[in-house]
């Protein structure tokens, strides 16, 4: 347990503690907000509400997300735990360095092989994508600061990102981040053409245990204005991945089958 | 006729008056004693817990302030316990607050390592025990088979798997009679924490003196860096619940004595500013100071007394409605021990004293030429 | 200074035993009211036995009452000695300052300047005014000064409070003195219920209930018809000779005043020049 626990949730909602006489940098922040994702294991299990424009609330999901997560490598299980129709419905993502990254769905059950999926694929219909948990915006080149902003009740600086890559349908970043907790209050994504794709608010935080501060309530709202609010409600720091835990990743996918948009 | 009917009349003559007065600080009372008896009933209720589960120490993970605990893989601390004198058995616990069902509230969820005296104090009132550690089965407390509407034979999924409801039982804790209990196996399983635990509860035999609870207390210091080992009765004094309860209740405590005591100033001022001539005719025919104000301290100490015992009886009402709210089932069960509302009484003489003292010495300094010329 | 003096007094004086009836005007009740007399002796509280040895029970010596920063004088440089047993009847206009004499008599008020002797105690020198009053001094006042939400016998009663004795005592004393003033069926009775003669006489039987030696009456028969007012002071009277007491009463009711052993006159603050004083 004295094991160097990374902060459980993804990248949106991660922080460390403060770095001593860290400057403002740009670079020295996305570096920071790299090095707090780090983690040899985590879990976190999260309610997810669907809410429309027009307000109406659609019943909660339930996930969990497990992870493991280091400079050379990471590696992501997403799973349905509730209701019926998503339950052990399994999504698989890893990236090596600052690669590209690489998703699966499966089913435990299913004695089929892993399906290669895209990685910018809602989860479960939410607004939650597999992309956003991995932060890859955090190493792109030549971030930097488009000042201080105040998030709720916090005060926290802009970071803009932005890269080339035409293949990434998510060209620029802008997040706002609390440089005391290293929590990202507020991450705005933007297409090629400069329009907003999604929000990612934080709501509520919570320190844990190692003294990490994680997002606990946060939300994501769509440019169609649709809300997708996460609770989470279970966590552990201190998660044992075993063999098994991302052998979907490395059996060979079955090819030929075309990432399935309207799932898992 | 003495001094004290005195003071009785002088309030009974103003009713609506000493009505609103003593309405005022019944209130308060009512609200210190509702949430007080609450926040002990909390603290008494965990202690119950603890107690009746025959734990005298447990051991769990240091947490930083306002952290969340987190679970901790139980192998290695369990075995080094187990070695610790006088230890009889080291259980693991691990437990979570999840919904359990569609639309239903949070509850709690135990697991508890199977065979393990922890199970003992529960009372089976119907259906059986699970056969077995990993048979997928749940006990429920009678509390959450009201509030999950689930019996003996029905279905509970729980992280999206299904149990079956092999019994249910009573418990001498509120909090264990609205939780669902099952096999620390299932539990770590379901909650994909294999070989984790909250706390680990530790029984020790009969000989073990409060010395040695404190020697083990130290070694666990001394030899499990980042655990700590608690008594029970420490334990219940940590938990958030009862924290906040108490802290509301010694906040409540506090305003309540502040506006009560505003109250009686008020009164006693008005009372006296009118009665300026009256207190001038009672310096006349040989009054003390004292005796004036005296008499101002017994009219207070009245009203005061009498909206704390209204209070009482109102604070414990009030208690007894929440109890039997829906939403509030399981989650209070109310102490009130006499020394405390002997103590509530003593807290509303206070008021009495604190309210009346200005009055009283303002009545006592009047100038009887003067008094007995005001109109 | 000015020397006070009636036939009354002289006849005292001259049936004292062992004096002669030659015995000087100018001794012992006079000496006190002179400036350079004697201090009173230390420790002299007990109860004088007025009728062997008869004696100023109450000197003023050159008081003086300010109001208002000395804006308003209500009393400027009164002297004034009151033997024990007397019934003396304060006169003059509205304003003149009776009732500040009588108030600082009463130890109510502090004299701005000036020294009031009880048997030659000084007031500088009561530590408890309260008690003093309990137990030397009885008010009767113009307006009466009942207080309205008690009974008649609630009203004497609360003179009693902080006094020895026991409760079935103090009430039996209560019955007695309102029987003896004629109230003994206005016991239960609340002042609104009752005539001005009748409150005036529970105020009297108050003023009466811890046995004064000194009544202090201020304009007692101000609020009442002539018929009650004369009952009233028939009673006072009465009581006055039965008990030995003293009375001090204001008044500007020449009809009143009659009634009074001794007449003192005053004026703007001051004791007028009176015909009965002595030169
Ligand atoms: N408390 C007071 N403040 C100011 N002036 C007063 C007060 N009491 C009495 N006086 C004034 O002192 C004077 C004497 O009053 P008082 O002794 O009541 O006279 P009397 O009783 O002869 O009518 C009056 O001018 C009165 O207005
Ligand atoms: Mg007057």
């Amino acid at each position: 347990m004295m094991r160097r626990g990374s902060a459980l949730l993804l990248a949106l909602v991660l922080i460390a503690p403060a770095a001593d006489g860290e400057e403002l940098a740009p670079v020295a922040i996305a570096q920071a907000m790299r090095q707090v994702r780090h983690s040899d294991g985590f879990a976190a299990r999260m309610n997810i509400t669907l809410v429309a424009p027009t307000g109406q609330r659609a019943l909660p999901i339930k996930i969990s997300i497990v992870g493991q997560i280091a400079a050379a490598r990471e590696r992501l299980v997403i799973r349905g735990i509730a209701p019926e129709r998503i339950r052990n419905r399994f999504i698989a993502a890893e990236r090596s360095g600052d690669g590209p990254i690489r998703a699966v769905t499966y089913r435990e059950s299913a004695a089929a092989a892993p399906a290669p999926a895209d990685s910018f694929i809602p989860i479960f219909d939410s607004n939650l994508v597999v992309w956003d948990l991995f932060a890859p915006w955090w190493s792109w080149p030549e971030p930097h600061l488009g000042g201080s902003a105040r998030v709720g009740e916090d005060d926290c600086v802009n970071v803009r990102l932005h890269t080339e890559s035409a293949a990434s349908p998510i060209r620029e970043v802008v997040s706002c981040v609390d440089p005391n907790r290293h929590l990202s209050l507020r991450t705005q994504l933007f297409d090629g053409r400069h329009s907003p794709v999604r929000t990612i608010l934080v709501e509520e935080a919570m320190r844990q245990a190692s003294g990490r501060v994680a997002a606990r309530k946060f939300s994501i709202t769509g440019a169609d204005q649709a809300v997708t609010e996460i609770e989470v409600y279970s966590g552990d720091e201190d998660y044992r991945v075993s063999s098994g835990t991302f052998a979907a990743l490395d059996t060979p996918a079955a090819t030929g089958n075309q990432p399935d948009h309207a799932m898992p | 006729m003495n001094l004290l009917s005195l003071a009785f009349g002088n309030i009974y003559r103003r009713p609506a008056r000493a009505g609103l007065t003593v309405s005022a600080i019944s209130l308060g009372i009512a609200a210190v004693v509702a949430l007080t008896g609450i926040a002990w009933g909390f603290e008494a209720s965990w202690q119950k817990a603890n107690d009746a589960r025959g734990t005298d120490l447990i051991v769990t993970r240091i947490a930083s302030e306002n952290a969340m605990p987190s679970p901790f893989r139980a192998e290695r601390v369990q075995e080094a316990l187990k070695g610790y004198p006088h230890v009889q058995q080291v259980v693991g616990l691990l437990s979570e607050m999840l919904s359990v069902g569609e639309g239903s509230p949070p509850v709690f969820v135990f697991g508890w390592a199977y065979g393990s005296y922890l199970w003992d104090h529960l009372k089976l009132v119907d259906g059986r025990w699970a056969s077995a550690d990993t048979e997928p089965v749940v006990v429920i407390g009678s509390l959450a088979a009201e509030l999950l509407h689930k019996s003996v034979g029905d279905r509970l999924e729980i992280e999206g798997q299904q149990f079956s409801v092999a019994g249910v039982f009573e418990s001498p804790a509120a909090i264990e009679n609205g939780a669902v209990v099952m096999s620390l196996t299932l539990a770590q399983q379901i909650l994909d924490k294999p070989g984790k635990v909250n706390i680990l509860n530790v029984k020790v035999d009969e000989s073990a003196t409060p010395a040695d609870l404190a020697q083990f207390k130290s070694q666990v210091r001394a030899t499990l860096p980042g655990f700590v080992a608690i008594t029970s009765g420490e334990l219940v004094g940590k938990n958030t619940v009862v924290r906040i309860s108490k802290a509301m209740s010694h906040a409540t405590i506090l305003i309540a004595g502040l506006v009560g005591a505003l109250v009686v100033f008020n009164t006693m001022l008005m009372s006296i500013n009118e009665r300026t001539r009256e207190i001038g005719i009672l310096l006349t025919v040989g009054w003390q100071r004292r005796t004036v104000m005296q008499l101002v301290f017994y009219e207070s100490v009245i009203l005061t007394l009498a909206g704390g015992l209204i209070g009482i009886l109102v604070g414990i009402a009030i208690t007894g409605i929440l109890e039997h709210m829906e939403v509030m089932r399981g989650k209070i069960d109310a102490v009130f021990s006499p020394s405390f509302l002997v103590a509530v009484v003593g807290l509303s003489v206070l008021l009495g004293i604190a309210g009346g003292l200005f009055p009283a010495l303002k009545a006592a300094r009047l100038r009887p030429a003067q008094a007995l010329w005001h109109e | 200074m000015i020397i006070h003096t009636n036939d009354r007094f002289a006849r005292h004086w001259a049936a004292c035993p062992g004096r002669g009836s030659a015995a000087p005007a100018s001794i012992a009740p006079f000496r006190f009211t002179s400036r350079t007399g004697l201090p009173p002796p230390h420790g002299f509280r007990y109860k004088m036995n007025t009728e062997s040895f008869p004696e100023a029970i109450v000197r003023a010596r050159a008081l003086a009452l300010h109001f208002d920063d000395g804006d308003t004088q209500a009393l400027n440089g009164v002297d004034l000695a009151i033997r024990a047993g007397e019934f003396v009847a304060v006169v003059g206009p509205s304003g003149c300052g009776k009732s500040s004499l009588l108030n600082i008599i009463g130890t109510l008020e502090a004299p701005t300047t000036g020294e009031v002797f009880f048997r030659a105690q000084p007031y500088s020198g009561i530590r408890d005014p309260s008690r003093f009053r309990r137990q030397h001094i009885g008010f009767i006042f113009q307006s009466f000064n009942l207080i309205p939400t008690l009974c008649a016998l609630d009203n004497v009663l609360v003179a009693t409070i902080g006094t020895p004795g026991t409760a079935s005592e103090k009430m039996a004393r209560a019955r007695d003195l309102l029987a003896k003033l004629g109230l003994e069926n206005r016991l239960a009775h609340f002042p609104n219920k009752m005539s001005g003669g009748e409150r005036q006489r529970v105020a009297i039987a108050r003023a009466l209930i811890n046995s004064p030696d000194l009544i202090l009456a201020d304009e007692p028969t101000g609020s009442l018809d002539s018929a009650n007012s004369a009952a009233v002071l028939t009673l006072l009277t009465d009581i006055q000779k039965e008990r030995g007491l003293t009375v001090i009463m204001a008044t500007h009711d020449p009809s009143v005043s009659a009634r009074a052993d001794r007449i003192v006159a005053m004026r703007d603050g001051q004791i007028a020049p009176s015909p009965e004083a002595a030169p």
